[in-house]
């Protein structure tokens, strides 16, 4: 794979990554957990992780994958993909197409996928530009629940709670999965460009302006006993404005938002690209084919209410194993060997 | 049989005793015979004849270089060179005996006024249209630029037709990979009759069979000049007055001379119009066809009332009833074409009027579906480019159909196809979707905007981003 | 081969295709929606224009549940009931005195429903206020929503849709108050007759009157575009009257939490719009009428605090503001201790305008 980035192109591909699928649904489990404290927890986790992104640009050399691990990381992102295509199919099936069978929803997905990954590697990571314009239509359109607003619901904000607080943390993960991805491009980036310092600090605060907003919108406009039944709830929030022109802008937006987690989908392809041909093989085309053939079959196994709700409390665990842990030891195992990304 | 009547006679069989050929003997200097072959079509016979009386009068002054003149030249005679000069509407004089041959390249003018063409109105600026003769237009081109780095090389194209064609560039301002390239796809060409330029650019495009131009197609001098200075090829042919301009990108052919010869808030208010319409022309059937079958809940209550009355007792599902209306468009279209003009408008009148009026008072299709259908037809004649206006009305079809399969899903799948498409299309192996792809934060408001001072840019060549992210790629050459 | 696999490929989704597909000529919008009875007797009234006759068709069903109550209007229609353009449910008050999400529970679920659309509560039977719709040559659902709407500017109804009576319904800290209506006297129109008060879930049978649920709004902090009072001003033995409207009010709650008292520090201020004795320019009478209005709003505000909780009808939201910034004051079991707290008004008017007259 032979391929560079340029400062814009690295940030807007991670921040793809970070928000795609996720970002309608994060908040709940964030807010059940941490209660009216939500929005604290949330500036904590995203210090965490502000330290985390200078922790991957300082030590990304290190970051060097052997055989096992770079199959490992394989499996988990083919995993990880299946789970975020059915959760995707999941959302369409319950908000707007119940009749259309599931599989052709995976497949019309798969496909688009399979498409922008078989031709040059540029066209993943540059079609991300065509969101940014829709992502600002998310967020301004969120901007009119404004005076829907409760703004008690903010407070009380709870000290004592550290297991809350713990809980908080743990879920705000969903927010910040895929930030391996870090890693796995950052080598890519033009050799003489900075990140360290004024950009990464712009892209932290972008993200974290653009989740911080719907987290504290969310809290906002739900009580604490109604967000428990609401999975998915900025598309609650924008069902009920009404503008004069359209009267659901939740049927807009669900599918603003497949298209976005489209584009993540399709960049996971590319990492998986990136991280199978870094080695030279036989065949590199089959092996996408066949990578997209299982992305089409797996997630069918996923659909269901009740294994749905199963992977939603179990998955951040699995975050936090492949996202922090894993790539901090492997980093601190190569420094320790001293060997390095070339 | 004597030497120039054997002459005569292989002449004659070499041109395969073509009715306009003139092969003649003729008196020469002092008793010698020599041999008039011409092709009467091709040639100004009365220029000729004045300038062989020149030289018969220089021929008893004895001069040395009797023969030469701007217009004139001698050499060694060979019949296939002999062949194809003739071909070229040049005139020839054989010198059996001295084993020579005179050639005067007098060709017959024949060539139509430089009108405005007819497929590019522009409000102001030049009014003068290419033609189709090479030499006329290089004129039109080098009074606009008067400096040596304007090369010119020539080829030709078609084994059979010989046709003669140029390409132009500005040295110095163009990339050396672009030139490579394009001569690289110039010596390429495997065509036996050459007669339309649409067999050159299918043979110098990236991939043919995508539904976008890649070739920018212009038959205005001043769009050629303005696309030179910024590093582009130009091809132009003896036979067509186009000419066909590359590497371009998808949002060259949304603009037009029009934009950067009015003012700047102007040019770039109607820039964002054109690049508007793109969206309506491409997805206002698809999007209205999706509403009514499928999300009508995102219809506010007023106007759901009035839809509602309005679809009501349509027969058809809304698919065929877009359909009927947009094929009853493109009919009114074809035939206004074809047509003389003072007809075509009754036709446009009969077509737009009656059998839009017709249509729906006898319930085939509703009123809404009459707005949407001719509001798509006019936004798809804004853009400036022929080809691609026909292209986005052709795009319109599938996602018709995606829509009445699955609503905005389909159009969700159109759109990320489209997408993907044209950002890993290429012109001349560079970019098409510049500067979507590679992402130039900088450059993209000039998509959207003219901005005061034109500065030519010089396109991206490849699908790396630039090494200086201040922007090496827009430097003034 | 390979082409005649695509082309069987592309015929068969075809012909399957459209899963989802719900015409809108086949769809009886549905814009009006009345709920009677209760759990295991509902009896529904769905109201959706015939687009022919310019007039609007009403469907009435029985069934155990709101769903099941759709399910048999089904039966009666020849095209589809379609909630999607559904504008306004209507509910009797005697359904409300059970639990108000057992109804609404459909609407939240069933994500083709909107959720920005009006609620109301009607005086005895729902049906005769949807028949009156039947003759109207625009929609019935309109109707309802216009005419809530207008009400909610002057200051009689709160401002409230399907998803802020959700969020509220779900929330023990504050309750709802939804708009009351009853038929006029020649059952042709609706009349707006205040609000029902809810405690939790449940109606609590007691209606504020229009001018009652107006102080109720201002004590909420919520003016609308218009909020006019009228008083009588008695002067040298004449009585003429004084209408006021209200420009701004600034709040002021200030918690003791040992002694479970609130005080409540309103400043409102006024522009007088009709006061026919003219000379406001007189500092006396200006002050006088100051006085005066100062007064009867005092009074009313004790009046309605009072009635609030006697029913235990936290519609103010102090619950909220009280589990926000007094939380060791807060307990789970709210309406309770809101009964038992000691509610001080105390209202300061201004008139700051007098309109173009002096």
């Amino acid at each position: 794979m032979n391929f560079s980035l340029s400062k814009a192109q690295f940030f807007l591909l991670l921040f793809i990554i970070q928000t795609g699928v996720v970002y309608i649904s994060f908040q709940t489990p964030l807010i059940i957990y941490s209660q009216h404290s939500a929005w604290f927890v949330f500036i904590l986790a995203s210090l965490f992780h502000y330290g985390l992104l200078f922790f991957f640009e300082r030590y990304y050399q290190s970051f060097f994958l052997n055989g096992f691990f770079r199959w490992v990381y394989l499996i988990y992102w083919l995993l990880i993909t299946a789970v975020l295509i059915a959760y995707m199919g999941y959302v369409l099936a319950s908000w707007v197409l119940p009749q259309t069978p599931e599989w052709l929803v995976v497949m019309l997905i798969v496909g688009l996928s399979l498409y922008a990954n078989l031709v040059r590697p540029e066209t993943v990571i540059n079609i991300g530009v065509m969101l940014i314009p829709i992502i600002f239509l998310f967020v301004i359109f969120l901007m009119l629940a404004v005076p829907d607003l409760t703004w008690s619901n903010l407070f009380p904000v709870e000290w004592n709670h550290t297991k809350q607080i713990m809980a908080g943390m743990i879920h705000s993960m969903y927010a910040f999965f895929g930030i391996e991805m870090y890693l796995i491009y950052r080598p890519f980036l033009k050799q003489d460009l900075q990140v360290k310092g004024k950009p990464l600090l712009i892209y932290q605060l972008v993200l974290f302006i653009f989740y911080f907003l719907s987290v504290v919108f969310t809290q906002m406009f739900f009580a604490l006993e109604e967000i428990q039944l609401i999975p998915e709830p900025i598309m609650y929030i924008l069902k009920s404005q009404e503008v004069n022109f359209v009267k659901r802008l939740d049927i807009f937006f669900i599918y603003i938002w497949l298209s976005w987690s489209i584009v993540t989908v399709m960049i996971y392809g590319l990492s998986f690209r990136v991280l199978y041909l870094s080695k030279k093989r036989k065949h590199p085309k089959r092996s996408i084919v066949i990578y997209h053939l299982l992305l089409a079959i797996l997630p069918l196994f996923v659909m269901q209410f009740q294994r749905i709700e199963f992977v939603k409390n179990s998955i951040h665990y699995v975050l936090i194993v492949f996202t922090i842990l894993l790539p901090m030891m492997i980093i601190c195992w190569n420094k320790w060997r001293g060997k390095r990304v070339s | 049989m004597d030497k120039v009547e054997y002459m005569m006679k292989s002449l004659q069989k070499a041109f395969y005793h073509s009715s306009d050929l003139t092969v003649r003997q003729i008196d020469w200097h002092e008793g010698d015979t020599a041999i008039l072959c011409f092709y009467a079509s091709l040639v100004d016979a009365k220029e000729v004849q004045k300038i062989l009386d020149t030289i018969y009068a220089r021929l008893d002054t004895e001069k040395p270089f009797w023969s030469e003149t701007l217009l004139t030249t001698l050499d060694n005679f060979a019949l296939p060179q002999a062949i194809e000069r003739v071909c070229q509407g040049e005139t020839l004089v054989i010198l059996p005996d001295m084993g020579k041959m005179l050639t005067l390249a007098i060709p017959n003018e024949v060539r139509r006024n430089l009108e405005e063409p007819n497929n590019e109105h522009i409000l102001r600026g030049s009014h003068e249209g290419l033609v189709e003769r090479a030499d006329t237009n290089l004129t039109l081109i080098r009074k606009r630029v008067n400096n040596p780095a304007l090369v010119v090389k020539s080829f030709t194209i078609g084994q059979q037709t010989n046709t003669k064609a140029y390409y132009l560039y500005m040295d110095g301002v163009i990339k050396p990979e672009t030139l490579k390239e394009m001569e690289k796809r110039i010596a390429d060409i495997k065509i036996d009759y050459f007669y339309s330029i649409g067999q050159l650019s299918d043979a110098l495009e990236d991939s043919v069979l995508s539904p976008f131009p890649q070739l920018l197609n212009t038959e205005h001098p001043d769009r050629v000049v303005a696309h030179l200075v910024e590093g582009k090829v130009v091809v132009m042919t003896n036979i067509s007055p186009s000419a066909l301009i590359g590497p371009v990108t998808f949002f060259s052919f949304y603009q037009t001379p029009d934009d950067y010869n009015s003012r700047v808030v102007v040019g770039s208010f109607y820039k964002i119009v054109r690049l508007l319409s793109f969206v309506t022309a491409v997805f206002l059937p698809a999007f209205y066809i999706a509403v009514i079958s499928f999300h009508f809940e995102v219809l506010p209550l007023e106007l759901s009332n009035q839809v509602k009355n309005d679809v009501n007792d349509i027969p058809y599902r809304p698919l065929i009833e877009a359909l009927i209306l947009e094929i009853i468009m493109e009919l009114i279209r074809e035939s206004s074409i074809r047509l003389p003009q003072s007809v075509g408008q009754t036709i446009g009148i009969v077509g737009g009027l009656v059998i839009g009026d017709a249509i729906v008072s006898a319930g085939l299709v509703s009123n809404l579906m009459v707005i949407v259908v001719a509001l798509t037809a006019i936004s798809s004649y804004v853009v400036p480019s022929v080809e691609l206006n026909s292209t986005i009305r052709m795009l319109r079809f599938p996602f018709m159909l995606l829509a009445s399969l699955f609503g905005f899903l389909g159009i969700v799948v159109g759109v990320v196809i489209l997408l993907i498409h044209l950002i890993s299309l290429t012109s001349l192996k560079q970019p098409y979707f510049s500067p979507i792809v590679p992402f130039q934060p900088k450059a993209v408001y000039k998509i959207f905007l003219r901005w005061p001072f034109i500065r030519p840019t010089v396109q991206v060549t490849s699908f790396q981003p630039p090494k200086d992210e201040k922007g090496k790629n827009e430097d003034t050459p | 081969m390979y082409r005649k696999g695509i082309m069987l490929l592309f015929s068969m989704l075809l012909l399957a295709g459209c899963w989802d597909e719900r015409l809108y000529k086949n769809a009886s919008v549905v814009t009006l929606v009345g709920v009677d009875g209760y759990v295991g007797a509902y009896k529904g009234y769905y109201a959706y224009p015939n687009t022919a006759a310019q007039q609007n068709e009403v469907i009435e069903a029985d069934g155990i549940s709101p769903r099941d109550v759709r399910n048999q209007a089904n039966l009666k229609v020849e095209q589809t009931i379609d909630l999607s353009e559904l504008s306004t449910i209507l509910v009797s008050d005697q359904t409300v005195r059970e639990p108000l999400y057992d109804i609404l529970d459909i609407y939240f679920r069933n994500p083709q429903n909107p959720i920005s659309i009006k609620i109301a509560v009607t005086e005895g039977d729902v049906k005769p206020f949807i028949e009156l719709t039947k003759d109207l040559a625009g929609g019935s659902g309109d109707y309802y929503e216009r005419f809530m709407e207008s009400t909610e500017e002057n200051t009689i109804f709160p401002k409230l849709d399907l998803q802020t009576v959700g969020s509220m319904l779900f929330e023990q800290t504050i309750d709802i108050a939804l708009p009351y209506i009853q038929l006029s006297e020649d059952k042709k129109h609706a009349v707006a007759a205040g609000v029902t008060l809810f405690s939790g879930q449940r109606f609590t049978g007691t209606v504020l009157t229009p001018k009652q649920s107006l102080t109720m709004l201002l004590l909420m902090n919520q003016p609308s575009k218009q909020a006019r009072m009228s008083y009588m001003w008695k002067h040298d033995g004449k009585a003429m009257p004084i209408t006021a409207e209200v420009i701004h009010i600034k709040r002021q709650w200030t918690v003791n939490e040992e002694l479970k008292r609130i005080d409540m520090d309103y400043l409102i201020e006024v522009e007088i719009e009709e006061f026919a004795h003219d000379h406001l320019y007189k500092d006396p009478i200006f002050k006088e009428v100051q006085q005066l209005i100062q007064n009867q709003m005092q009074a009313e505000f004790e009046e309605v605090l009072r009635i609030l909780q006697g029913q235990q009808s936290d519609t103010l939201g102090i619950g909220r503001y009280i589990r926000a910034y007094h939380p060791k004051m807060f307990q789970k079991d709210w309406h309770t201790i809101y009964a038992s707290l000691q509610l001080v008004p105390s209202v300061q008017v201004k008139i700051i305008r007098t309109g173009v007259l002096r």
